[in-house]
């Protein structure tokens, strides 16, 4: 295949920067060692990619939050004797409540979790949930080592918080499964969540998978169930459904570039990979090609 | 994949987490296009008033940051068109540019070369190339951004490292850049 000169390096660009496919990083080694002055010119490339120095900000995000809070109508403005109500509304509740919620509960699975807020868990065998001191009252916060489905309240006054080590799942009112085990994955049946990791946040909805793999998320969407492997594509591009089959299968699949907007429409249940993806090949009229690093729907035109 | 944030989820604790999870990015990535961090606050401030007031209708995509960023963006731009307007009532027009990037190289020579590179730049490939290099963007977060598609993205990257390497030529080829 001929590249003009900008187009080749828009390609090397590409493969320097990982944003390459397969059959591109494939195309690049060979031209690497089609000629000695290759690598040299990659190498050359890569010095003026790497990456400018950021300019040092030491942003004051409170003071801004602060800003931000004072223009948004509806802050609750405490006034002295409401202050003063609720300092004796607490002394009055006295020291009961105070030591009830300053017990952490522990439920271990297999078991359902009804919680004081009306929020229940389902905790599969070996998992773990923790229910941190002021629950519902204070906060809404719980801890999680290994897999549960929860079924979460609307309408609290608290955010409903799950923390997974140093991530930590938001939950905006909803019905969905965790799993933190070797990783974390998140399915959400109904409703949304939002899941952080210090590093970036991603709104879930309805039908989303999530799975975060040392830090980096990957999301699917048209899941119906995670565990079942039940995926419902309706007129759906094929890059979001190879993006699906990626997540939930694990793999690592592309395709060539003019065939990522053909739309497919199908249902999937507890089938294997290979069976999804020769579907899905049939009806976009694409042959399944398997490399070393993973699996690329080809087009037809192109299998000679 | 869209989705509909109900007022009644998108609360005030929504409105904080978000706020203080991106505050920093978010301030790095508007100074590009104020060129300070007094205008880049006022750009954010803006942006984050805006999602509350339009909470119950707004749609988001997945990622938050690629959201803030593109919103950022078109506010940052929307400001400078106003201020253009007041400025040509006073004669006192200017064409408006991403602010350059500070580099902060030991070798004096050679960051005022790979400024005077990226200023060689046509202007949609200098924000393309800053997003990458700087704002370590992926291709398809810059596409969602500048609302240009992927393959344009690519291509803008192309012609930026063609101009840049030739430009840079004799410093790529005698040592190790930046």
């Amino acid at each position: 295949m001929l590249y003009s000169d900008e187009a080749l390096h828009a390609l090397l660009c590409k493969y320097v920067l990982s944003e390459a496919g397969e059959e591109e990083r494939l195309w690049v080694e060979e031209w690497l060692q089609s000629n000695p002055e290759h690598p040299q010119l990659l190498c050359s490339l890569e010095k003026v990619l790497a990456e400018i120095p950021r300019r040092e900000h030491t942003p004051n995000t409170e003071l801004a939050w602060q800003r931000l809070s004072a223009k948004i109508p509806g802050q609750r403005k405490f006034k002295m004797w409401w202050m003063a109500a609720a300092t004796l509304l607490l002394i009055a509740g006295g020291w009961w409540t105070m030591v009830r919620e300053g017990r952490t509960q522990i439920f271990t699975g297999p078991l359902l979790a009804q919680l004081d807020d009306g929020s229940s868990i389902k905790l599969d065998s070996g998992t773990q949930l923790q229910v941190l001191p002021g629950f519902g009252k204070r906060q809404r916060l719980v801890k999680l080592k290994g897999k549960a489905v929860f079924n979460v309240t609307h309408g609290a006054v608290h955010p409903f918080i799950v923390r997974l080590g140093d991530q930590e799942v938001k939950v905006l009112g909803t019905q969905f499964m965790i799993d933190y085990r070797d990783h974390l994955r998140v399915h959400v049946n109904s409703g949304r969540v939002m899941v952080i990791n210090g590093k970036d946040s991603v709104l879930l909805s309805t039908g989303m998978l999530l799975e975060s793999v040392k830090g980096v998320f990957n999301t699917a969407a048209h899941v119906i169930n995670a565990d079942k492997k039940e995926l419902v594509f309706s007129d759906t591009p094929l890059r979001e459904v190879l993006q699906t089959i990626g997540v939930v299968y694990d793999k690592k699949i592309t395709a060539d570039s003019v065939l990522l907007q053909l739309p497919v429409t199908a249902t999937f249940t507890g089938e294997s990979a290979e069976n999804v993806l020769a579907a899905i090949a049939y009806m976009t009229n694409t042959i399944v090609v398997q490399y070393s690093t993973g699996t690329v729907l080809r087009s037809m035109k192109n299998k000679i | 994949m869209l989705f509909l944030y109900p007022v009644t989820m998108f609360d005030r604790h929504t409105l904080e987490t978000i706020f203080k999870e991106h505050h920093a990015q978010c301030l790095v990535f508007a100074v590009h296009y104020t060129g300070n961090e007094h205008d880049a606050e006022e750009v954010i401030q803006q942006v984050f008033l805006r999602l509350w007031e339009k909470r119950a209708t707004i749609e988001i995509s997945g990622v938050v940051r690629s959201y803030l960023f593109a919103a950022i963006r078109n506010t940052a731009i929307s400001n400078w068109r106003k201020e253009t307007v007041r400025r040509e009532k006073e004669n006192v027009a200017g064409t408006f540019r991403m602010a350059d990037p500070v580099v902060q190289s030991p070798v004096w020579e050679l960051e005022r070369s790979y400024l005077q590179a990226l200023a060689v730049l046509p202007e949609r490939c200098r924000e393309v190339f800053i997003l990458s290099r700087q704002e370590q963007l992926k291709y398809s977060e810059i596409a969602e951004v500048m609302n240009i598609s992927v393959k344009t993205v690519e291509n803008q990257m192309g012609k930026a490292l063609k101009i840049m390497h030739k430009e840079l030529h004799e410093y790529t080829n005698s040592m190790q850049l930046l």
